[in-house]
């Protein structure tokens, strides 16, 4: 494919986009507000293709993986017959509400799901107590804080002193609150660097280069 | 074992054995019921005050990003808040930009525990499904809602059902946004922002601290934060139910948590001290 | 001729254009400009370098997000610092064994590996099935890692670029089975987990930053020094306004509401 198609024209695709977008943003002009729309309209239809290419992708990859036979090409067979029983079954009528999808989703996705989710408990717990060591002053103060703040969310705290919730609300909205809204404010300067060099064609990542 | 080596062996105890300790800890209060009293948060009442004070017949957009995973954490929340709607005779509008799964999780976990029996379908509450696009979408549906949807989840036209036949955003006297995917942010962006939709999160626990902002400069109007949201919502409405029953764990296992903090730390305090004082020797 | 109330964010917008723009512009003329050194990049070689001690391969996972998601600039960062990891891994003979969750980043990793392979002059380090699309669904990515991890026990896992609630476990697996972990993320939600975890983490900006350091681009390195230029003026702005609001004045405030 030539470099024309591969990278000029969705350098130029996406820098018009952006510009289109923040022009409607601050200019209430009626054809920028009815294009603005349109290009909105045709994001979602964009994304729902793009849904398709990622369930695309995962036969194409799980395929390679059993013509190759490399290891693990048993869990690959099994990808591909689970993600196509599924998306007929799904696809059936009453479309995501037949029985049999219903089954799947509630027996073979949400508790291994669940279970995985609830994992992290443990492993928050475990990394609780290997990973914090006091060994300069700011950890302290964030062992101290880490304290309250687990504290005020433990509503029995609140029965063994009061002092725990209050002390816990006043570090998440004072210095924590601070902090965060630090962070928003760095982060919204790095997204508007980043649009910068997208409308200027200077970002092609997306481009994978 | 002298004293020093049992400290080291502390420090590195395997993880396992603090598995079951929290297994244990967050378990027995479910067998063992401690009856801890919840107290009302703040966020928690103001999102009570916010839906108590819809009238009657209000239009409310039910963010749904719900899934599977977060249905300990979320789950709870999600159905008192909904019962609280429905209960107060809210019209309801599901729809999900960010989780593709929501449709079904909703159909799997949360219609069965939340009387929708009592509501017509096109009039009282219409689920749009998901609409992919991510924060894009969401910017679509705020502009134009019949544009961006032609038809509902089960492809009945917008145009023809007496809920969404004229909808616009503007119609909307609160948003309640369920946030596994911490994406409150774009909510925020394309619904606060421009449109002042006033906002309720349901969100976890992880993400609360980062949403405390909002919540003080007033874009956010309440939040129920993980299960002992729930509960607390649970307490409001009178209705004790999952979550209720499960927050007792909730502070045996924050203790818990606590107490290995401080002590994993004391413990690694210690050692590197005694380790100093030997090679000193 | 403007939105109502938005004449100050517009003015805001053109302004912070301007220095990030000027940023550029001096990167592209030649200036120079230092990133502070971050810990977690040096501490790559001494993970590969562990890995080669111990015969062991090294793991790698650039995030959750695709190339086309909002989020791609984390995966763009996280692929400029498995760049610099290939290269450390042909040169020092360690196998890398990288995981997926999103197929479009396969061309992408398979490209780096196999220039860092040629240009080290061991091709041999290439190896196909090293690159494992395991699944998009995070925990179901998870049992895929956990299963590579007790075969092939990496010595090191590098973890960089966006992340959901994964993060954490692919962390303590990591931890569980001794390996030198080195985290980089901007997704706020999950830092907390990478600095509890991990050996070494970039934080926030430092993992956009790493992709500017490790490629030395001067695009990149100049945007930055705008984007520091930018927050030096909000921090100006915030002290400014609140003095003047403890002095009784709200004019600043108002200035933003225009």
């Amino acid at each position: 494919m030539s470099k024309v198609i591969r990278r000029e024209i969705p350098l130029l695709l996406v820098s018009f986009s952006a510009i289109l977008m923040i022009l409607d943003y601050f200019f209430p002009v009626p054809v920028l507000s009815s294009s603005a729309k349109l290009t909105n309209e045709w994001v979602v239809v964009i994304a729902g293709f793009s849904l398709c290419l990622g369930a695309t992708d995962l036969i194409i990859v799980n395929t390679r993986r059993i013509m190759r036979k490399t290891p693990g090409s048993g869990y690959a067979l099994l990808i591909i017959i689970s993600f196509l029983l599924t998306l007929l079954l799904g696809l059936s009528s009453p479309m995501t509400k037949h029985p049999a999808f219903q089954w799947i989703y509630d027996y073979f996705y949400r508790p291994p799901a669940g279970t995985l989710y609830g994992m992290l408990a443990l492993y928050l717990v475990s990394a609780g107590w290997r990973a914090f060591k006091i060994r300069t002053f700011e950890s302290v103060i964030m062992l101290v804080c880490a304290w309250f703040l687990i504290m005020a969310n433990a509503p029995i705290a609140a029965v063994v002193w009061e002092g725990f919730p209050s002390i816990g609300k006043w570090i998440m909205d004072v210095p924590s609150a601070a902090g965060w809204r630090a962070f928003y404010i760095g982060a919204a300067i790095g997204t508007l660097a980043l649009g910068l060099k997208v409308i200027l064609g200077l970002e092609r990542g997306a481009l994978g280069e | 074992m002298g004293a020093r080596e049992v400290l080291r062996t502390l420090e590195r105890l395997d993880s396992r054995y603090l598995f079951v300790l929290v297994f244990i800890v967050t378990a027995f209060p479910l067998v063992f019921p401690l009856g801890i009293p919840v107290k009302i948060s703040a966020p928690v009442q103001k999102s009570y005050d916010a839906i108590e004070a819809l009238a009657p017949n209000s239009v409310v957009l039910i963010g749904d990003e719900f899934s599977a995973p977060s249905w300990t954490e979320l789950g709870p929340s999600y159905i008192a808040v909904l019962k609280h709607l429905i209960r107060k005779n809210i019209r309801l509008v599901f729809v999900s930009f960010f989780s593709a799964e929501a449709p079904a999780a909703f159909d799997t976990m949360i219609k069965p525990r939340v009387d929708f029996a009592k509501l017509k379908y096109g009039v009282d509450f219409v689920e749009l499904g998901f609409v992919a696009g991510g924060e894009a979408a969401l910017a679509s549906f705020a502009s134009d809602i019949q544009r961006t949807l032609k038809v509902d989840r089960y492809g009945a036209s917008l145009s023809e059902l007496g809920l969404t036949k004229d909808l616009r955003i503007t119609h909307f006297s609160l948003v309640v946004e369920l946030d596994p995917g911490a994406h409150l942010s774009e909510y925020l962006r394309q619904l606060q922002a421009p449109y002042g939709l006033r906002h309720i999160s349901i969100t976890y626990g992880v993400t609360a601290p980062a949403y405390t902002p909002y919540l003080l400069a007033g874009q956010l109007s309440g939040m129920l934060v993980a299960i002992r949201g729930g509960a607390e919502y649970e307490l409001l409405i009178k209705e004790p139910g999952v979550a209720v029953s499960g927050v007792d764990g909730v502070s045996t296992s924050h203790v818990l948590f606590a107490i290995c903090l401080v002590a994993g730390s004391f413990l690694s305090l210690v050692n590197r001290l005694l380790s100093k004082e030997g090679k000193g020797k | 001729m403007f939105a109502a109330g938005r004449i100050a964010q517009f003015a805001l917008l053109i302004l912070f254009f301007v220095f990030t723009g000027l940023g550029i512009w001096l990167g592209r003329k030649g200036k120079k400009f230092e990133v502070r050194k971050l810990a977690a990049l040096d501490a790559l070689e001494e993970g590969v370098g562990r890995a080669a001690e111990m015969g062991r391969p090294v793991h790698f996972n650039p995030g959750w997000y695709s190339l086309d998601s909002v989020e791609a600039p984390q995966t763009v960062a996280a692929l400029s610092v498995f760049d610099r990891l290939a290269h450390l891994c042909a040169r020092y003979n360690v196998p890398v064994i990288v995981t997926l969750i999103r197929p479009d980043v396969i061309p992408v990793v398979d490209g780096l590996l196999r220039n860092a392979a040629t240009a080290e002059g061991r091709p041999e380090i290439y190896k196909a099935e090293n690159i494992r699309f395991l699944s998009p669904e995070q925990f179901a990515y998870f049992g895929g890692v956990a299963e590579i991890f007790a075969r092939e026990k990496p010595a090191t896992s590098v973890l960089m670029g966006g992340y959901m609630a994964y993060s954490l476990l692919v962390a303590e697996l990591g931890y569980r089975y001794g390996a030198f972990q080195v985290a980089g993320t901007a997704s706020w939600h999950q830092i907390p987990f990478f600095v509890a975890a991990c050996d070494y983490s970039l934080i926030g900006e430092e993992l956009f930053a790493a992709g500017a350091y490790l490629s030395k681009d001067a695009t990149l390195l100049g945007g930055l020094f705008g984007q520091d230029v930018c927050k030096l003026t909000c921090v100006a702005y915030v002290v400014v306004a609140t003095v003047l609001w403890l002095l009784g004045s709200d004019l600043f405030v108002k200035l933003l509401k225009i």
